[in-house]
């Protein structure tokens, strides 16, 4: 095991029992066995204890009255049966009891329609001819209540939106402006397979705060200086017992006993690419798909985006809509070319694009965090866990 | 229908050994609990992956149109109806087809049971006795499988194929003493503006994954009109006006032609009642043309006909 | 749908029937003209500045 991790160990071994340990260590190996991911991430989720303050349940909605006084509030919400994260305004309305919403809060930070620009060709006018940028509400915002996989795939869209070539403003602004409370999640569904692709129940990766449900309590960790912040500004003053820190160490370990379900990877950076490609498999896996759409419109990582320009006689709008991949329009060139034209070319590309493509490129594993959502609403059970076994056990 | 299951597999297994068809179109088992997966087997040892039960919902015939070759395909009422369609307006030809009739008893609205179920997880479920049972970590629950069919089919009037090479049971007893308008009744007799309303609060979680039309067995168009370019016909976003635009359009384009087998709002993410709007239309069409959708290979769909005594009213 | 009555209109004219077109039009247009102004089904250009106006907003009403 490499130096960081035993670091990480001994810091443990101060705060927690012998026994607690073994079990750890036992959890890790078999995590890190089936997986083969390494130790570090699995074994942060579980032993990084360091709680600083905990607030009664009963106190919840003083504590997000207290946020709403400072900052845009944004929470998973439910209204029937559908589960989102929406602006809330009153500190009574978010939904904790789903373990994630049907949709992902992608949505916060790319948003699914956003005008970019308006233009105008009205004679007179002093910007006629000019693209303006359309001012925007960049005031604070908090997420509040998102769940570690979500928080994840922020950080793999920053990939994209904010690289050393190109930011993309609103993207870099909006990521600026919000600070991520999480909530790790106690009982994973039996759809989630986070920890299989770099990512825990409890992971810490990309939040700013973590809450962790101990019962009538919620444990409140801050990871970073955003998020030691907003505790600040939260008043909450109870300091963690350690009780609670025993019982959060509980809950992290009871989570990844529970996960739902796991999903091979350790091979899908060696194979050939043009090999998988070209695979006989895929003839299977796309039959049942109809190209609907709802799997990029759910997926917390995917990223792809149309940009058009809405105009009325002589004002205009430039705009950005999510796009998917499985819209046969996707890949249609002007000259009315169509390289993804069959929709096996289409349902393919997905999964070479989140399983391989991605993997070769950015070399932080895969684009997808585990979130399930795909596989719990795709209409005609078309199920990536499935794609992942049959891509990393692939023989050519 | 659990005893479908055998005779599923011996007609599947008897067709492709003799070669009858190049492929079978049906069910298996899907990944997660109650769910299915349609697939297309080829070849006699994949004919026990088949399998049948009350979430088999997916319209089989959403796979017909522009197939090459011979395939079997499983049909219920529903999914017969939408294939007599299909062959009507030239997107599959009859010689193409076997189609193996499944009487149906409805089928399972699977949200409807999650829902019931609140947050806990099942695990295991099976059927029997009219009952769904069902299983998980700890708790079991039974539910009465009449009380949970997807909303069409409590409601369907039609549950035996209208058109079938061979069936896979006995036919079934038709559900005659069903209104199928009571809510289409209500919105008619609301003002405007409250039906305005009412449709407002029905599309608003409207994401435009286009779900909707791609389950659909006859959104066939190799161009939909919202993907029209030259000229555009709607915006793209998710502006309400767009949106209501879609969707009261694309029941106009089902109109006569909606078997109403429920494929759309079983597909919607977002559980968006679709059928309010084609339902209207069914029952407008019934009223002025006599006419259901998809009954009978003789009888071409009233919009695609010109009759001399055509209702027209409302034509000035 | 909910589109005020009085808005869509049909008729069958023939380019032949010049008069029946003159009646038709200058009656559809009174009858428009006297509903005012419509607030329905109109298409501006989009407004969606910001993720306040997030994917898959539902309607307010009814909580969980």
């Amino acid at each position: 095991m490499n130096h960081h991790l035993w670091t990480l160990i001994a810091q443990t071994i101060h705060r927690s029992s012998s026994d607690r340990i073994l079990g750890g260590f036992h959890q890790l190996s078999r995590l890190c066995g089936q997986t083969g991911q390494t130790g570090q991430t699995i074994f942060q989720g579980i032993y990084n204890t360091m709680t600083d303050k905990m607030v009664k349940k009963a106190d919840l909605t003083q504590l997000l009255s207290r946020l709403l006084e400072d900052y845009r509030v944004f929470a998973p919400v439910r209204r029937g049966d559908i589960t989102n994260f929406q602006q809330i305004s009153t500190a009574d309305e978010p939904y904790f009891s789903c373990t994630n919403t049907i949709l992902s809060p992608k949505s916060l930070m790319l948003p699914q329609s956003e005008c970019m620009f308006d233009f105008t060709l009205e004679k007179g006018s002093d910007m006629a001819g000019i693209m303006r940028e359309i001012d925007k509400d960049y005031s604070p915002r908090v997420i509040f209540g998102i769940r570690p996989c979500d928080a994840k795939s922020f950080q793999l869209l920053d990939l994209n939106f904010d690289t050393s070539s190109y930011r993309d403003p609103w993207w870099v602004r909006r990521r600026h402006h919000t600070t991520l409370v999480g909530l790790g999640c106690n009982v994973p569904c039996s759809t989630c397979f986070c920890t299989s692709v770099g990512g825990s129940p409890f992971a810490e990766d990309g939040l700013d705060l973590l809450l962790t449900d101990v019962g009538d309590e919620f444990a409140l960790q801050s990871i970073t200086e955003k998020g030691e912040q907003l505790l600040r500004k939260t008043g909450i003053e109870t300091e963690s017992s350690a009780a609670t820190a025993k019982a959060v160490l509980a809950c992290k370990e009871s989570a990844l006993g529970l996960m739902g379900s796991s999903v091979p990877t350790n091979n899908l950076e060696k194979h050939d690419v043009t090999a998988l490609f070209n695979a006989d498999f895929w003839d299977k896996v796309q039959f049942a798909c109809i190209n609907c759409g709802i799997c990029t419109y759910v997926c917390p990582t995917c990223w792809c985006f149309d940009i058009q320009d809405e105009v009325r006689k002589n004002n205009g709008v430039r705009l950005r809509n999510w796009d998917s991949c499985m819209s046969p329009l996707f890949t249609l060139h002007g000259s009315g070319h169509n390289p993804r034209n069959e929709k096996l070319q289409r349902v393919r590309q997905r999964f070479m694009h989140k399983l391989k493509y991605f993997v070769d490129k950015y070399e932080r594993g895969v684009a997808c965090v585990g979130c399930g959502r795909c596989v719990e609403q795709c209409p005609v059970n078309i199920d990536i866990r499935e794609v992942f076994r049959l891509m990393n056990q692939f023989k050519s | 229908m659990q005893s479908y299951r055998t005779k599923i597999f011996e007609i599947a297994l008897r067709l492709l050994v003799e070669k009858q068809v190049d492929g079978v179109l049906g069910f298996r088992r899907g990944s997660i609990p109650m769910m299915s997966q349609p697939i297309l087997i080829s070849s006699p040892d994949e004919a026990d992956q088949l399998h049948w039960d009350s979430f088999c919902s997916s319209n089989l015939a959403t796979y017909l149109p522009r197939r090459k070759g011979r395939v079997a395909v499983f049909a219920k009422g529903c999914d017969s109806r939408n294939i007599v369609l299909q062959i009507l307006e030239n997107q599959i030809k009859r010689e193409q087809l076997y189609i193996i009739g499944v009487p149906c008893q409805g089928m399972v609205d699977r949200r409807k049971v999650l829902a019931a179920l609140d947050g806990r997880e099942p695990a295991g479920v099976s059927e029997g006795n009219g009952m769904i049972r069902l299983s998980g970590g700890n708790f079991k629950e039974d539910l009465s499988r009449d009380e949970y069919l997807q909303e069409n089919c409590a409601i369907c009037t039609h549950r035996n194929p209208v058109i079938y090479d061979e069936l896979v049971a006995e036919t079934t007893n038709e559900q005659r003493e069903v209104d199928r308008y009571v809510d289409i009744h209500a919105l008619e007799a609301m003002s405007d503006d409250d039906r305005w309303q009412h449709f407002e609060k029905i599309l608003t979680p409207c994401i435009r994954c286009y779900a909707c039309r791609n389950a659909c067995p006859m959104c066939y168009c190799p161009t939909c009109f919202v993907d029209e370019s030259t000229p555009q016909w709607l915006g793209k976003s998710i502006d309400p006006t767009d949106t209501r635009t879609f969707h009261f359009l694309r029941a106009f384009h089902l109109a006569g032609r909606c078997t109403d087998c429920g494929n759309c709002e079983r597909a919607c993410p977002m559980g968006i009642k679709v059928r309010q709007l084609t339902k209207k239309l069914e029952k407008d069409i019934k009223q002025l043309y006599a006419y259901e959708a998809g009954l009978s290979l003789d009888e071409p769909p009233p919009l695609d006909t010109y009759r001399p005594d055509d209702p027209q009213e409302f034509i000035r | 749908m909910g589109i005020e009555e009085g808005r869509l209109h049909f008729s069958w004219i023939s380019s032949a029937e010049a008069g029946k077109f003159v009646d038709v039009v200058k009656e559809i247009t009174d009858q428009v003209r006297q509903l005012g102004p419509a607030s329905k089904l109109i298409k501006e250009l989009p407004v969606l500045s910001d993720e306040s106006v997030s994917s898959g907003k539902m309607a307010a009403g009814e909580a969980g």
